[in-house]
């Protein structure tokens, strides 16, 4: 009698989420297989189940070079970065629009943020250059004048580069979680901030005692996913972006780029399949850690 | 009511999916019938190229199968795959069982695919079906595409070789009073950029990128034996068979150090490193005077239609030399899907012989796509109110094509241009190592590591834009450590064994 | 409504930092516009600059003798993205609901199995090699609108995450007591409390079909594929097709015309015109954030 009621109760539940699992099944389960491409020496006229096996030796390019530990490096330091600052400007943008009072304005800031979604990176690309270019660029022949500096080669000086990434990672990327960041504050009940006033709090105690711990949930589930990604990188970003200039590789070279420009005249599926494998699997195990971790913290937080 | 409404949403979301399948259906069926299969009717060839869709690509391609169909029973099928996107969208259609049969690329590719098992080994269909390519190349050089009897590609019918030169505006030429025969080879330039760059402070004297067209490649008279990366060359291809490495030669150093003090006297443009803008378009902003080029026949044409300018070339040599690459730049070569090779070699040798196909596959019809100007030198043109915006079918890619010498020429064109190409190929001497590809599919590791070294150090050499008493000492470094003279060793062996075998 | 000088004060500096914010965002935007009316000549003599020496229309004329192209591309991809990004809405909304049900049986695996979808990818080959060889898509409008499109991990626990935090319980056991199912709960409480997750994530989606060139790339090839186009597709075509042109690799004269292709002023015009109808459509769309914003806002 229970398990029939249990049944009529869910089932409307399971049938709501057939066609969004039936299609992560068709699109995503089904072509996983190809992992298998990964460990084979392909032959496409036996078929790719028909090839011979190749065990590890497609994993090699990856870690037999000096340059491993550099790309390995910049690809994790970036994304720790790139997702600390997005989150931090993220945060403090979405609170600034909300206290905002003028309903226009607010329309105007909350369009400006997403606008640099539109923008494919390269163009992006271009804008840089139209700032960074030695001959003509603004920056070398109008801002360092002023400040009585001379021209900088930024093009073939490493150094400058995790800064000028950064920045404009987070001048493409940050109004997504803005945007999020926005709607979750939308949700926060007026009557908290209501109480806190009546009680004499300051604005900042407000943002830090309410605001906040409001949007731990949120922060959490964004950063859980972002982990998952912490190995793969924006290639428009690092290749487009340095005008794929060598002398900054240094800095700006990552996994996916070392892959790219590895594979480019060799061509190699399996290879470049392994590469995926092996980005997969490091943002596999951080991100099961860190669920684990918020998960002994507080249950619900978690992912799963 | 609500219950009904979510219904609706699940019929619907199901209803998406069987749409999906189903019209992919028809799509489906539509090919198929085109195929014909085996049996009596006419097999349909599919030749994949790179380049622009044409409005009017089937009028052509009827028109064509207006002769093949007589003559050989079959169908020709033209795909055009845009430039961007070709590498990748030819691998995905060699990797599964769609249907293509013969396709352009270059030979680092073939070399991929053949490894891969994506290709037919094309040797004994060139014996039992190449008349025309055997004609033409003689039966030697007909497979010289090959590795270890593997044939990989037929060629095709463009310049062999051709020569560095450099290319000076030439009325600034005119206005300087250069003398070029002064001009013996690239240092003489030293003072001619002086006088001009005098008078024009603010041109460029130089053109330079960090890729592809850099000063250095375009100078470069030795063999790099098909390999982009320049790992292990020929300096002098013409007498010795010693590969050496590039990046240690007296001439890499000199050349690059010539490079950066131009660089730094301000002939190279600061953003040389940097630089994406085409050199015809520069060219165009009236803000460059001279180019390190390769010279050919069809060269000085090529230079004046894209510019607005006439152009003044001194050659470094007297004749052109013969690479590896020579032949297996462009390349011809049959899937391994597809479903019937002997007679896509039939279609494909055919072409070879006739003018009429080369002329239909370049130019389109006649008299409604083009017209005859010169009947003698065989120049042609648009006809009355057509231009390149509205013409239906101007494909205009002859060195894509199986063999543009039997073709017409756009008029503008040197009048004994084929003539001239056959000249200058004859005239050529040959590198020892014609015909030599490396194998690198044990050595990928390897090759992936040195790849990313070069890349990282050839932007700013090559260009001049970075110091090579800097620059050369770590890059050799570099280069030491992930294993170069291993690979350079081993591609002299197969070089040996593959002289051995001729 | 008259504010309290130090509201007024406060106000102030808040509008100031997001102005600096919203010009740093428009002004490369800007950049672009003016770069593709520069003249070509001088682009590449001085760069780009906000103030050209020279202003030139042609990049946009020639564009405009393209005209019934980029017409159908718009067609084609106002089309995909409007179905897509409703298909995706439901798709998620559907999935995220029940995720969201604390008491769901199995809800940690299948919130597993969803999640895992964004960590290991089969990759190209094997996604294009299934989609073209069993599903057939290949050349037809479906392989725009279907790969990697329709469903994304991560929106949906995105929408799951914002129905678990900012819907309270307490509404649901009311609704409960009154009777209600698990389908009338969520028409009536979590989807119109969750509009403002739920436009929001409309709208990456939407980004996501409107800027996607990758499958247009892969799946469309050929006279039937070109005729499928989508703006990003078309546009990238147009400017490889431009280079090629100008990069006198073909031989002979093709005229004076090919001479003149300004490639980077059109590079920049193209760039302009694929990014310039969400430009217009966007403020509308604030209108329904609005109006989930109010209604977030009177609750309890």
């Amino acid at each position: 009698m229970k398990k029939k009621n249990r049944v009529k109760e869910y089932l409307p539940l399971y049938l709501m989420m057939l066609p969004g699992l039936l299609y992560l099944l068709i699109n995503n389960y089904l072509p996983m297989a190809g992992i298998i491409l990964a460990f084979k020496k392909l032959n496409f006229s036996k078929g790719i189940l028909a090839s011979p096996w190749a065990g590890l030796d497609n994993f090699k390019f990856l870690f037999s070079s000096k340059d491993a530990w550099i790309i390995t490096r910049n690809t994790l330091l970036y994304n720790i970065a790139f997702i600390l600052v997005n989150m931090v400007v993220g945060i403090a943008i979405a609170i600034l629009i909300c206290e905002v009072k003028d309903k226009k304005m607010k329309k105007i800031y909350q369009s400006a943020i997403l606008l640099p979604f539109l923008m494919s990176m390269v163009i992006l690309s271009y804008i840089v250059y139209a700032l960074l270019s030695a001959e003509n660029g603004l920056v070398n022949n109008t801002i360092l004048p002023l400040l009585h500096i001379d021209p900088i080669q930024w093009y073939q000086k490493p150094k400058y580069w995790p800064a000028i990434l950064i920045i404009a990672n987070c001048w493409k990327g940050v109004g997504y979680g803005c945007l999020i960041y926005i709607a979750s504050l939308i949700g926060i009940d007026p009557t908290y901030y209501e109480a806190a006033r009546l009680d004499g709090a300051s604005k900042w105690q407000e943002i830090t005692k309410i605001t906040l711990p409001c949007l731990v949930p949120t922060i959490i589930t964004l950063l859980l996913l972002s982990i998952g990604r912490i190995f793969y990188s924006d290639f428009g970003l690092f290749y487009q972006v340095p005008m794929n200039s060598g002398l900054l590789f240094p800095t700006t070279n990552v996994i996916d780029t070392y892959v790219y420009r590895a594979l480019i005249e060799q061509g190699n599926i399996s290879m470049s399949s392994a590469a995926g494998v092996y980005q997969s699997l490091v943002g596999f195990v951080i991100v099961m850690f860190s669920n684990w971790i918020v998960r002994r913290v507080d249950k619900d937080r978690a992912l799963f | 009511m609500k219950k009904r409404i979510l219904a609706a949403m699940l019929t619907m979301s199901a209803l998406a999916f069987m749409t999906a399948c189903g019209n992919s259906e028809t799509g489906e069926s539509k090919d198929s019938a085109k195929n014909g299969g085996s049996g009596d009717g006419p097999y349909t060839v599919t030749m994949v190229l790179n380049g622009s869709t044409q409005p009017d690509e089937e009028r052509i391609e009827q028109k064509i199968n207006e002769i093949l169909e007589p003559e050989l029973n079959a169908d020709l099928d033209l795909v055009m795959l845009p430039w961007a996107s070709a590498n990748q969208q030819l691998q995905l259609m060699l990797s599964g069982d769609e249907k293509i049969d013969v396709f352009y690329t270059q030979a680092t590719n073939a070399v991929q695919y053949m490894n891969a098992g994506q290709i037919v080994d094309m040797s004994e269909l060139i014996d039992k079906y190449g008349t025309n390519i055997k004609k033409i190349y003689g039966e030697d050089t007909a497979k010289i595409n090959q590795i270890d009897g593997f044939v990989y590609g037929v060629p095709n019918q463009i310049e062999r070789g051709s020569i560095p030169a450099v290319f000076m505006r030439k009325d600034l030429v005119e206005k300087y009073n250069i003398d070029t025969t002064q001009i013996k080879e690239p240092k003489d330039l030293e003072r001619v950029f002086e006088t001009v760059k005098a008078g024009e402070p603010d041109m460029t004297m130089l053109y330079s990128m960090n890729d592809n067209d850099t000063p250095l490649t375009r100078l470069f008279r030795g063999d790099n034996l098909s390999d982009n990366s320049y790992l292990g060359v020929l300096m002098d291809q013409t007498n010795s068979t010693k590969l050496e490495n590039f990046f240690a030669t007296d001439w890499f150093r000199d050349t690059t150090t010539m490079l950066y003090d131009w660089y730094k006297k301000g002939y190279i443009s600061q953003d040389a490193g940097t630089n994406t803008e085409n050199w015809r378009t520069v060219f165009k902003a009236g803000n460059l005077f001279s180019l390190f080029f390769a010279y050919h026949p069809g060269t000085p044409v090529e230079f004046e239609s894209s510019t607005g300018y006439e152009f003044e070339i001194v050659p470094f040599y007297n004749e052109p030399i013969i690479n590896s690459s020579s032949y297996n730049g462009v390349t011809f070569c049959i899937a391994q899907n597809s479903e019937n090779p002997e007679k896509t070699m039939e279609v494909l040798d055919y072409i070879y012989g006739s003018p009429e196909i080369m002329n239909l596959l370049n130019w389109g019809e006649q008299d409604k796509d083009y017209v005859i100007e010169d009947a003698d030198n065989g120049i042609i043109n648009f006809p009355e109110g057509i231009t390149s915006d509205n013409a239906g079918y101007n494909l205009n890619l002859g060195w894509e094509l199986p063999n543009q010498f039997i073709a017409y020429k756009w008029a503008g064109s040197d009048p004994k241009l084929w003539e001239k190409m056959e000249e200058f190929n004859d005239s050529a001497k040959s590198s020892k190592a014609v015909g030599f590809l490396f194998d690198s599919s044990n050595y990928s590791s390897e090759i992936a590591a040195l790849s990313n070294i070069v890349k990282q150090y050839s932007g700013a050499l090559y260009s001049g834009s970075g110091d090579p008493d800097e620059l050369i000492p770590e890059l050799l470094k570099a280069l030491d450590d992930a294993g170069i003279n291993e690979v350079i060793q081993a591609k002299q062996e197969q070089l040996d064994a593959f002289l051995a075998a001729k | 409504m008259t504010y309290s000088r130090k509201t007024k004060r406060y106000q102030f500096w808040i509008n100031l930092i997001l102005i600096v914010m919203t010009l740093a965002v428009i002004l490369p935007f800007l950049l672009v516009f003016i770069s593709s009316i520069t003249d070509e000549n001088v682009l590449i003599r001085n760069g780009y600059s906000f103030f050209p020496e020279k202003v030139s229309f042609y990049a946009y004329q020639y564009i405009i003798r393209q005209g019934e192209k980029i017409l159908r591309a718009y067609r084609i991809t106002i089309f995909t993205t409007v179905i897509g990004t409703c298909l995706n809405l439901m798709f998620s909304a559907l999935l995220a609901y029940p995720l969201s049900v604390k008491t769901l049986p199995y809800r940690r695996q299948i919130t597993f199995f969803v999640f895992f979808t964004m960590l290991f990818n089969g990759g190209l080959v094997p996604t294009y090699l299934m989609y073209v060889n069993y599903f057939h898509i290949k050349n037809t409008i479906w392989a725009l609108i279907v790969p990697n499109l329709l469903l994304s991990a991560n929106n949906v626990l995105m929408i799951r995450s914002y129905f678990m935090t900012s819907i309270p319980e307490a509404l649901y056991e009311a609704a409960k007591i009154d009777g209600a199912g698990h389908a009338q709960i969520f028409w009536h409480i979590t989807f119109p409390l969750g509009k403002p997750i739920l436009v929001t994530m409309g709208l990456f989606s939407a980004l996501g079909y409107w800027n996607d060139w990758t499958n247009g790339l892969y799946y469309l090839s050929g006279n039937q594929g070109q005729k499928l186009y989508s703006i990003q597709n078309l546009l990238n075509q147009m400017i490889t097709d431009i280079q090629y042109l100008a990069s006198g690799k073909v031989a002979g004269n093709i005229g004076a015309e090919v001479a003149k292709l300004p490639t980077t002023s059109i590079r920049m015009a193209i760039a302009f015109i694929a990014m310039l109808p969400l430009f217009i459509i966007y403020p509308f769309l604030q209108k329904y954030f609005a109006e989930g914003i109010t209604l977030g806002a009177v609750k309890g």
